[in-house]
């Protein structure tokens, strides 16, 4: 859903058997959504919020070599990798709020994942939160290596591995797709190793390099109208005290 | 008559069938290859597990089988191990932290985890209609999770931690001419002649590691790690390639695989 009006469902694809036109298999970028006429090559290298989220789904996910192709692991790890970055964004947007602890709000722009109100691609630019991604998009490394993915057969493993990472992306940014972790709170977080910060502790992982990390259920409250929430009460000014008296004299007498 | 059965059961062993109640991994055997996995945690990551580790200390270990996986629960130190199966023979193994702060909260999310049709899980009601979308979906109960899924505890005490026996021996890895030639192919996955000047760095390692982890420096592409493991057949497969940047922290297995080179390949190929 988009400004309240339904987005027509491009998630469909015929992945369960060999795709053909004249007589010859399509290659994974020559895929054709049976909705809206695009090619799988058009969505994934769109230069909107969805292409971005999914090319950084697929470059930061395992892609079933780990955690096996397919398996539970394998779609909890790309949901939980597009989740926690849609939810930085949410964060950073006041939709969800972070508790201090003392009645009132962690104000998001000091988290370092992006300015208040920042987009999708500021929260992803940031410096030092995605290994994947350089000058705003994926790093050539991986733009070398989907390039060759959208050349296999559309029906291979990888380029299964690629839409199901677009879908990921796509679920994630509608606001449908479930967080892995929603259990324990608001997944951040996703890198190899285990050092963190106070404010995210560890969540889990998926059989595979990443470990995932967010902010306890217990620190969340969600406010869908991204209304920044009224700043706490400031303390009144005291008045300045009165100068002491000198001790250990005594009035005169 | 106790002739037949004696024979009946012999036919059952030679065949690898279990009687019911048989355990698929005896419990020696699950303390001592999770002690092998610990062992190679720590070295090649840097830290066996993410809570303070003792050796000689005595934790409680919680085993749960299931007819294709053995999973070991350490919530003292926050670990957790896997045992794949395929045809009674153990294909993958992994080692990964748990954020349980018991065994029987581990456990639990195991269980609710367990013998799913795989897919992406949706908020209620919202999951698309679409029949190329993988939707999740929860075949069992809890009651019929838990009869499928047999549970015991141990103790187990940690074990010292040693360098594993290839490294100290510098013993050449089995068949590394074709593991060189998978990982250059993959490698190559990732590279461009325009990347410049690189190489690919393939450490001492044993067939049964849980995951080789590749150095590659891919010139001005990029730099870092490539983990390959075996599938249920047997043959490499590789994961993907994770950048050695923040905020991944390869810093530690880049080390190791630096001082424990068994073949280092440049890029791009060097023409014979």
């Amino acid at each position: 859903m988009r400004n309240g009006k339904p987005r027509k469902c491009t998630c469909g694809w015929k992945q369960t058997r060999r795709i053909y036109r004249r007589g010859v298999a399509l290659s994974c970028s020559e895929a054709p959504r049976l909705e809206t006429g695009q090619t799988f090559g058009d969505l994934i290298n769109a230069n909107d919020d969805v292409g971005l989220l999914a090319r950084v789904v697929w470059a930061e996910s395992d892609n079933g070599a780990s955690n096996g192709f397919q398996t539970q692991a394998y779609f909890d790890e790309k949901a939980a990798v597009a989740v926690s970055i849609v939810n930085r964004v949410d964060i950073l947007n006041y939709k969800i709020l972070i508790s201090n602890g003392h009645g009132g709000y962690i104000n998001p722009g000091t988290l370092g994942w992006g300015p208040v109100n920042g987009t999708l691609s500021q929260v992803l630019s940031q410096p030092g939160q995605y290994a994947s991604v350089s000058n705003g998009d994926i790093t050539q490394a991986f733009r070398n290596s989907m390039n060759k993915v959208l050349n296999e057969d559309a029906t291979s493993r990888d380029c299964i591995a690629l839409i199901n990472s677009w879908q990921a992306a796509y679920y994630a940014e509608e606001h449908i797709l479930k967080d892995p972790f929603g259990d324990q709170g608001v997944t951040t977080s996703f890198h190899h190793g285990m050092t963190t910060g106070s404010l995210e502790p560890y969540f889990g992982t998926f059989k595979s390099p990443n470990n995932f990390f967010g902010i306890a259920a217990s620190q969340v409250v969600y406010n869908p109208s991204g209304t920044p929430p009224p700043s706490p009460p400031r303390r009144p000014i005291r008045p300045p005290r009165p100068p002491r008296r000198p001790v250990g004299r005594g009035v005169p007498q | 008559m106790r002739r037949h059965l004696i024979a009946w059961l012999s036919c059952l062993f030679l065949l690898g069938w279990r009687l019911p109640g048989q355990e698929r991994m005896a419990t020696a055997q699950v303390i001592q290859e999770t002690s092998r996995l610990l062992n190679w945690r720590w070295f090649w990551e840097g830290q066996a597990s993410p809570k303070t580790y003792t050796p000689g200390k005595v934790v409680e270990v919680t085993i749960v089988e299931s007819p294709n996986e053995v999973a070991a629960f350490i919530s003292e130190i926050g670990v957790a191990a896997y045992f794949l199966f395929d045809d009674d023979k153990t294909f993958r193994e992994n080692i990964q932290s748990i954020p349980d702060v018991s065994n029987s909260s581990a456990v639990n999310r195991y269980i609710a985890k367990y013998g799913v049709t795989p897919g992406f899980a949706f908020k209620e009601e919202r999951a698309p209609a679409s029949p190329d979308v993988p939707v999740r979906r929860d075949n069992l109960t809890e009651e019929q999770k838990r009869q499928i899924l047999k549970q015991r505890s141990t103790s187990f005490t940690l074990p010292d931690l040693v360098p594993p026996d290839y490294i100290a021996s510098r013993r050449a890895p089995p068949d590394l001419a074709r593991f060189e030639s998978i990982v250059r192919s993959r490698v190559e996955d990732f590279y461009s002649a325009n990347c410049g000047a690189g190489e690919i760095l393939i450490p001492y390692f044993s067939p049964t590691d849980p995951t080789v982890y590749v150095y590659a420096d891919l010139g001005t592409c990029d730099k870092g790690i490539i983990g390959f493991v075996r599938d249920k057949t047997g043959q490499w497969t590789s994961g993907q390639f994770s950048p050695a940047r923040p905020p991944n922290q390869w810093s530690t297995t880049i080390q190791r695989i630096r001082r424990n080179t068994a073949a280092s390949m440049p890029l791009p190929a060097k023409a014979n």
